[in-house]
Formats: C-alpha cells, sequence, structure tokens
C-alpha cells in the first residue's frame, strides 16, 4: 500500500494538478542511449520549467545517476520504496542543476523478478499525480524488466541507432508495446558524413522499416561521453548540437511544432542537417 | 550465378544492403511472430485448393522459408484427386456441386468419347432407346463410364418437365 503524504518540496495539491504523462523510453537493443536520452530529455524538460522525475527501472544495474551526476547523493532506490522501507520523498533525489528535476534510482543488489508489476504500475501513477513528466529508462532486452518499466507508462520513446541490430530489436520491442500507445521515435548516433557516403542507415531508411512519428535526431558526437565523464547533461549546454537535439525533442514533447531537418527528401535533409549540427558530424 | 548476383549485391552502398537485409528479416520475424495471420493464410489458402481439386489436409504443410533476399512461403498440399474424376472418392455421392462440374471436363471428355466408343471399357452396352438422338446416347455412355456406380439415369422421353435428371440438367446448359 502506497503512502499518500505529499512530496515535501512546493508544489501544488495532488487534486490541483492534472495528472502527469509517463513515457517508457525503450529500445529492445542495449548501449543504444536510452539512459542519456532519458536524462537529457528530462534535464531540457525542466529547463522549461515542467516538474520532471526520472526513474531508472532497471534492476541490477544502476546507470541513470552516474550519467546525471548524481550517484553521491543516492541513499535509496526504486525497490525500497516498492517494499515500504522509506517513503517516496525520501528516496527521490533532487537534481544539482535543476531544480524541477529528480531521480528515482534503480536497486543494484536485487534482480528483475523481485519487483511486483502491480506495485510498479501504482508507483508510476503516484508520481503522476506529483509531476508533470514521468521518464521511465527501461532496460534493456524484452522480458519482466521491459515489462514492469512499461506498465506504468501511457506512452513510449523509442530509441534506435541506424544500425541493424538495432533496427531489428527496436521494432519487436515496438511490437510488445501496448496498443494504445503511439510510440515516437529518437534516431541516436547518426552519422551525417558517413549516411552520405552510403556507409549508415539514413533517418529515412531507419523509419521506412519502423514507420514511427520521428521525435528527434541525436547526432554522433565526442561531446556525449564528455558530458557523462563529468556527469552533466549535454542539454545544459548552449553551444552543444546534441543539447540543441534534445531541447528541440523536449519542445516537440511540450506539443510545439519544432522542425525535424528537411527529413522528407534524403538531399535536403543531409544538406540542412549538416548545417545544423555545424557541418561537423 | 550466385556469384554474379552476390557481386551484383555487393557494388551497392552497405546502408542499402542493410535495408534490404532488415526488410527481409523482419518479414520473417513478423511471420515468425504472428500465429494467428499464418493460420487464416492457410485456411484461405486451402480453400482455394480446394476449389480444384481434393487435398489431404492432415498432411498439409506450410512453411516459411528465410532466404538472402526474400522469404519464401513453401506450402506442400498431397492433392488426392482431381475433382470429378473416376478415381474421386465422393463419386457415389450425388451432390448438386458435382452435377456442375461434371460440365467442366465435358470438352475433353467428348474428344475422348469419340474416339472410344466402340472400346471394350464399357461393362454394359448403352443401348439408344426411342426418340433419343445420338448426341444424348452418347451422353448416357460418357456417364455410365465416369459413374459405374450410379444407376441408368431416365431418359429424357419419359421425365416430365422440370424433373431432376442428369441428362436434363446437362441437356439445359
Amino acid at each position: 500500500m502506497m503512502q499518500e503524504r505529499k512530496l515535501d518540496v512546493a508544489a501544488p495539491s495532488a487534486a490541483a494538478r492534472q495528472l502527469g504523462r509517463a513515457l517508457v523510453v525503450t529500445s529492445g537493443k542495449g548501449g543504444v542511449g536510452k539512459t542519456t536520452t532519458t536524462a537529457n530529455v528530462g534535464t531540457a524538460l525542466a529547463m522549461r520549467g515542467a516538474r520532471v522525475v526520472l526513474v531508472d527501472a532497471d534492476v541490477g544495474l544502476r546507470n541513470l545517476d552516474i550519467v546525471l551526476g548524481l550517484e553521491a547523493r543516492v541513499k535509496h532506490h526504486v525497490l525500497d520504496v516498492l517494499e515500504e522501507k522509506v517513503t517516496l520523498e525520501e528516496a527521490l533525489v533532487r537534481d544539482k542543476r535543476s531544480e524541477h528535476l529528480f531521480l528515482l534510482a534503480a536497486a543494484q543488489t536485487r534482480e528483475k523478478e523481485d519487483v511486483d508489476t502491480e506495485q510498479m504500475r501504482l508507483l508510476i501513477e503516484r508520481l503522476r499525480a506529483d509531476f508533470d513528466y514521468v521518464l521511465i529508462d527501461c532496460p534493456a532486452g524484452i522480458e519482466k524488466g521491459f515489462k514492469n518499466a512499461v506498465v506504468g507508462a501511457q506512452d513510449a520513446i523509442v530509441v534506435c541507432t541506424p544500425e541493424v541490430s538495432a533496427v531489428r530489436d527496436a521494432d519487436r520491442a515496438v511490437g510488445l508495446l501496448p496498443n494504445s500507445f503511439r510510440p515516437q521515435l529518437i534516431v541516436n548516433r547518426l552519422r551525417v558524413q558517413l549516411v552520405k557516403k552510403g556507409k549508415m542507415l539514413s533517418v529515412d531508411d531507419v523509419n521506412d522499416i519502423l514507420r514511427l512519428p520521428l521525435l528527434g535526431v541525436i547526432p554522433d558526437e565526442p561531446d556525449i561521453i564528455v558530458s557523462t565523464n563529468k556527469g552533466e547533461p549535454l542539454a545544459l549546454d548552449p553551444i552543444s548540437p546534441v543539447g540543441a537535439s534534445y531541447r528541440a525533442i523536449a519542445a516537440r514533447l511540450a506539443g510545439e511544432e519544432v522542425e525535424v531537418p528537411g527529413v522528407r527528401e534524403k538531399q535536403s535533409f543531409l544538406g540542412s542537417l549538416s548545417a545544423f549540427f555545424g557541418g561537423r558530424s | 550465378m550466385f556469384g554474379f548476383l552476390k557481386s551484383l549485391f555487393m557494388s551497392q552502398p552497405s546502408s542499402e544492403t542493410a535495408k534490404d537485409r532488415l526488410r527481409v528479416v523482419l518479414l520473417a520475424d513478423h511471420l515468425s511472430l504472428s500465429p494467428e495471420v499464418v493460420d487464416a493464410l492457410r485456411t484461405d489458402l486451402l480453400a482455394v485448393i480446394r476449389r480444384y481439386v481434393e487435398i489431404d489436409e492432415e498432411n498439409v504443410d506450410l512453411t516459411f522459408e528465410q532466404r538472402e533476399k526474400e522469404v519464401a512461403m513453401l506450402a506442400s498440399v498431397p492433392i488426392l484427386s482431381v475433382k470429378g474424376s473416376i478415381s474421386s472418392e465422393h463419386d457415389s455421392r450425388q451432390s448438386p456441386e458435382m452435377e456442375n462440374t461434371d460440365a467442366l471436363p465435358l470438352a475433353a471428355v467428348e474428344a475422348e468419347s469419340t474416339e472410344s466408343t466402340e472400346s471394350a471399357e464399357e461393362e454394359e452396352e448403352v443401348q439408344p432407346l426411342e426418340g433419343e438422338s445420338t448426341a444424348m446416347v452418347e451422353g448416357r455412355r460418357r456417364r455410365r463410364r465416369r459413374r459405374p456406380l450410379e444407376p441408368e439415369p431416365e431418359p429424357l422421353a419419359s421425365t416430365s418437365a422440370g424433373a431432376a435428371s442428369p441428362m436434363g440438367q446437362v441437356q439445359s446448359l
């Protein structure tokens, strides 16, 4: 049974606010950038003034905290909350830089089978009452971890890199999402020069197969690893084209019409994408 | 041939190769992941085949084979007989369906029968009846050969209009 205490941070009462949106960030394949995407999109949404909570739904592996630079501040995790060892308020970690951004860390020493799916669903529902956005970082795979991550969500963001394995796995993962979902695609680690040379699948190539509304495109940049090295999401960086892409994604999620550069025709797409990313890709 | 095709394939940009391979592999994945679709396809396929031949449904084998550039559906459908032939097990049934399909191979059988009117295949000689035309006699002879288990149909002369005799039906066509 979930406790009913309100969060001790300034927030309108649950009755007054609308329920927030819970989105699961998934991919099927591991290592394509779900965690980095969750951290950055969450940061970008919080920068716009939204109240955001990021939930690391992995069990056994903990990543969201380290990507955000919050690893030293994590004292409790999801399972502690589900098993009522601590309150939700005690487990939530506020971000260093964004006052509206919170993290609920993964349980490291437990197993996916320890998580009760129904309890997870109730937790996400509880979070929706207190936040505008609940972003759930889904573990790789399509078994129990995937199911637990999806159960509380209303919709999904599918992260996919332009590679055969990633596309195949993304297709499989999309097939397992509830029919009510309208998943959107983020193509991650695009290298425009390789696409131009015909050595990498283009965004259109990927989406001709997956056929999802395109939420955004993230270029592959050295900035990214530097940002995770330091625990500083690129969404905060006003200069980085990667940061700009993440902020554009947040704007689109919030309902703004932000054009994804030339996504209709391959020629102009590459041209404008190259220009958009400062010709560095 | 394969070597030539392969080199043609290889000269594509690798992203094209990737796209082609993904299309094929996902087709195979989707087929193997939705048994309902495959079942429906099988049902419809066999229904179409049954319009032309009798099949041994229990021994039908339907599989999907993933190849390099395509997914192929392989169907093994044992055929018991062509519809309306002597060897068909449905010969003794007098279904309306059988009546109509009689008419279909008539052209082929007609060609045959003009050659074999005098053949020793007939167990019992068909005698022309009073008022019967040559065509009518031929018709009876052909039907006797195809359905030896059936009783001799009534000649047209002795039936009233509207009687559902086999000859009457053929005549009306």
